[in-house]
């Protein structure tokens, strides 16, 4: 069966003025994904989210989304898209329902009055549906926001840090709504994070970008596979650890090392073989510390931007 | 001959009785006329020429009761000048005053004698008047009045077919030369205390009488 | 549009800011009209002290219409004012909200989105006027009742009283055109500015400012003068005059006309194209 492209980014490029805020990026999403956009703070993720939306135009490329460009078919694309954009504004001065009505109607909902309470249930906020969205927590709010994206029963929702603000509770029932969305409703998700760990507990595919260019793209256990590891091993006897593993097949293995730590790139299962080679040779070993090579690289780029 | 002599000489004597009708005599007999009328009601239509005011025509019931009580009623607003159509010369010529033949004088197609009329009381706002009477009929044709406060103004007064010699209608023109425009209540400040420019101008009221009911309370 | 409009107007009188309009007004008219009623003879007296020299005024001229009329001056300020603090906000206000970014996802355009908003500030606007007109003149027939208009500008007009209601209404549709460029004039402010205070101070010293520089400036700016809008927030004023200046009329209508063409033109360019950033 064909997989259909919800979502295709080609060489788009945002420029302001000295500011490449998107340089050429280029990634799709296919349809029932959950898709993670990983980027550190200022990477061009939210710049490129409201490019997909129309709120920002394009400086070069090409959006197209769900087969149409996002420029010349803006009516029918935004028709089939919810988006929750980072920190969920509503009109405070009015009640959630009525928030609700208000967007469910430029979005041309049918049954808007079913819809509505409908999806109240389904974020579990229909109790408070008659409050004013300014007696909302944030928790609530960010569920009132995927509450106005799930509306007119779009084919493909964009959530841009719906994490934001959330407190463990929080965040875990926003981790199981999405997946229930995706699962039981069957809506395309675009999920936008700056947190390595969010994008790998609900995402199958996913883009890291940096500096507004992709780095990396690809499937979520494929790009994160525990079996590529940079491994720590904290140690009382550094030099001697290197002279012995310098004369050992590990010799290429070798990354870097400071005064007590030394790094080295293996496979999960290659682990216990170098600390019993460590631990033969009377090097005592303190600690090991596995992080996948991916996720050391993204925790780098996040360290420097 | 001797008849012929003597009927000149009556015609003579009569002529003279008449033009010997002093200035005093012909006032008198105008008074004489004029208190006939103890109340008069009309209607009257107003029309004022001013430069700076526009105002439509505007209709009013007059009420008239001797000596000198004057009542207008209108339904809406009317604009009535100050002096001149309150018969101000019935008072006039009821206390002391003197009066002096000045001439005659041709108005509206009549022949009509001027008299000066000049009152001994000083408290009165009238410093001088002259009127304008045609002997025969003792109609007042015009007068014009000299006062303390409101300047002058000239009344001329016009006659129909109305009982008891009423006019049909009075013109009384008066200065408005250096008359200060008011201020607005609107906020035109462009003409606050700006002065009328013309040199000369002046302002007429027009007023139509009709419908006169005379001496109804006497009746 | 007919959803998108109701939604618009739903919004404006949800606000609390809208009705300050109203009450504005309330205050205003009822401050006025006890003015007149404790002090409107001395106040005509004064205006008019000149004339009782030569003149005696039969009737009364503090009535209903009298009042309607001053009334209208508030055309000037304050209406201009109360009409930007509603439409100063309908872009600004989404745009500090942040409510744009939920609003402008969703499959309308730009360019309906800005009609229905602009129609919607109109409406209330027009919604202001008729209430300041039924208001003012209610109130004025109750405390004083009817009677003849004196208006006093360079000379003095007396209007019958028959001949006065055409006259207001006609002042008070040119009122409306003039509050539509006003709303045009802040409409396109809000457009530039994220902050409904910059779009709504902006209108009123760009009216007061033009103002004075043509007011002052008088001999340089006399031949630009009848260009500009400001020129004409005043010409109500003509249909109470005995021959209404219908070419002055005219020119006032065109000039309004073309200011708010382009202060609309302008906003839906820039927001069409605007980056969506807040």
């Amino acid at each position: 069966m064909k997989i259909k492209k919800f979502v295709e980014l080609n060489q788009v490029t945002k420029r302001y003025d000295n500011l490449t805020a998107v340089d050429k990026l280029s990634f799709s999403v296919d349809e029932g994904d959950i898709f993670g956009f990983l980027g550190p703070n200022g990477s061009g993720k939210s710049t490129t989210i409201r490019m997909m939306l129309s709120l920002v135009r394009p400086t070069s490329g090409v959006i197209s989304m769900f087969g149409y460009d996002i420029r010349t078919h803006r009516q029918q694309v935004l028709s089939n898209i919810g988006a929750l954009i980072e920190r969920p504004d509503f009109y405070d001065y009015l009640p959630a329902k009525k928030n609700l009505e208000i967007f469910g109607t430029l979005s041309h909902t049918p049954n808007l009055n079913y819809r509505i309470d409908e999806t109240l249930e389904l974020v579990g906020l229909k109790d408070r549906a008659k409050s004013k969205v300014k007696t909302y927590s944030q928790g609530m709010k960010q569920r009132l926001g995927i509450a106005q994206a799930l509306l007119h029963q779009p084919k493909m929702i964009i959530l841009d840090e719906p994490a934001n603000g959330l407190d463990p509770q929080g965040l875990k029932e926003m981790r199981e709504l999405i997946k229930t969305i995706n699962k039981d409703k069957k809506i395309t998700i675009l999920l936008s994070s700056h947190i390595l760990s969010e994008i790998e507990e609900m995402a199958n595919r996913m883009v890291i970008i940096n500096k507004g260019a992709s780095v990396a793209e690809g499937r979520v256990n494929d790009l994160l596979n525990e079996n590529k590891m940079h491994v720590t091993f904290e140690t009382g006897a550094i030099a001697k650890a290197i002279a012995h593993l310098q004369q050992t097949k590990w010799k290429n293995h070798l990354i870097n090392h400071n005064s007590n730590t030394l790094t080295m790139n293996l496979q999960k299962e290659e682990i216990p073989e170098v600390t019993g080679l460590l631990i033969q040779k009377q090097i005592p070993v303190f600690a090991i510390k596995p992080v996948r090579s991916l996720e050391n690289y993204f925790l780098k780029i996040t360290r420097n931007a | 001959m001797k008849n012929w002599i003597l009927s000149l000489l009556f015609v003579m004597a009569l002529a003279g009785l008449k033009a010997g009708e002093t200035p005093q005599e012909l006032l008198q007999a105008f008074m004489e006329k004029t208190l006939q009328v103890n109340d008069y009601k009309a209607k009257v239509n107003i029309k004022v020429e001013v430069d700076f005011i526009k105002i439509k025509e505007r209709k009013a019931v007059v009420l008239f009761e001797q000596p000198n009580t004057f009542k207008f009623s209108t339904g809406g607003f009317a604009l009535l000048p100050k002096k001149g159509v309150d018969m101000e010369y019935i008072s006039l010529l009821q206390d002391d005053y003197t009066a002096i033949d000045a001439g005659t004088e041709t108005v509206q197609e009549v022949e009509t004698r001027i008299i000066k009329v000049i009152p001994s009381n000083d408290d009165k706002d009238i410093v001088l008047a002259k009127m304008y009477i045609h002997e025969e009929s003792k109609r007042l044709y015009r007068m014009e009045s000299y006062t303390k406060q409101s300047g002058t103004y000239t009344v001329d007064f016009f006659y129909a077919d109305h009982p008891y010699d009423l006019p049909d209608k009075l013109k009384v023109s008066f200065d408005v030369k250096n008359q200060k425009l008011p201020v607005s209540l609107t906020g035109d400040l462009e003409s606050v205390g700006r002065e009328l420019e013309k040199e000369n101008a002046r302002g007429v009221v027009i007023l139509n009488y009709s419908d006169y009911q005379v001496n109804r309370k006497t009746d | 549009m007919r959803n998108l409009l109701y939604t618009e107007l739903y919004k404006i009188f949800s606000k609390a800011r809208t009705y300050i309009g109203f009450i504005a007004v309330f205050v205003i008219v009822s401050a006025l009209e006890a003015g007149l009623y404790f002090e409107g003879a001395q106040i005509l007296d004064f205006a008019i002290q000149h004339l009782k020299e030569r003149f005696i005024f039969e009737g009364t001229l503090i009535n209903a219409n009298l009042i309607t009329h001053i009334i209208l001056n508030s055309l000037f300020i304050h209406i201009p004012f109360l009409v930007a603090l509603v439409t100063g906000d309908l872009l600004a206000g989404e745009a500090n909200a942040g409510t744009f970014r939920l609003l402008l996802i969703r499959p309308v355009s730009r360019t309906q989105l800005l009609t229905a908003k602009f129609l919607a500030g109109w409406i209330y606007m027009l919604s202001l006027m008729v209430f300041m007109f039924a208001f003012s003149i209610s109130l004025g027939y109750s405390i004083f009742g009817p009677g003849d208009l004196i208006v006093l500008k360079g000379t003095i007009n007396i209007f019958a009283a028959d001949n006065v209601l055409w006259r207001f209404i006609a002042a008070y549709g040119f009122g409306i055109l003039t509050m539509t460029t006003v709303s045009a004039l802040s409409f396109m402010l809000s457009a530039f500015s994220e902050n409904s205070v910059g779009p709504i101070i902006g209108t009123i010293a760009i009216i007061i400012g033009i103002t004075i520089i043509s007011t002052v400036g008088f001999s340089l700016m006399k031949p630009v003068n009848p260009y500009l809008f400001t020129y004409y927030l005043s010409s109500w004023q003509l249909f109470f005059e005995p021959e209404i200046n219908t070419a002055k009329l005219y020119m006032a209508i065109v000039v309004q006309i073309i200011y708010t063409s382009i202060f609309l033109s302008i906003t839906y360019v820039y927001f069409n194209k605007k980056d969506i950033l807040s």
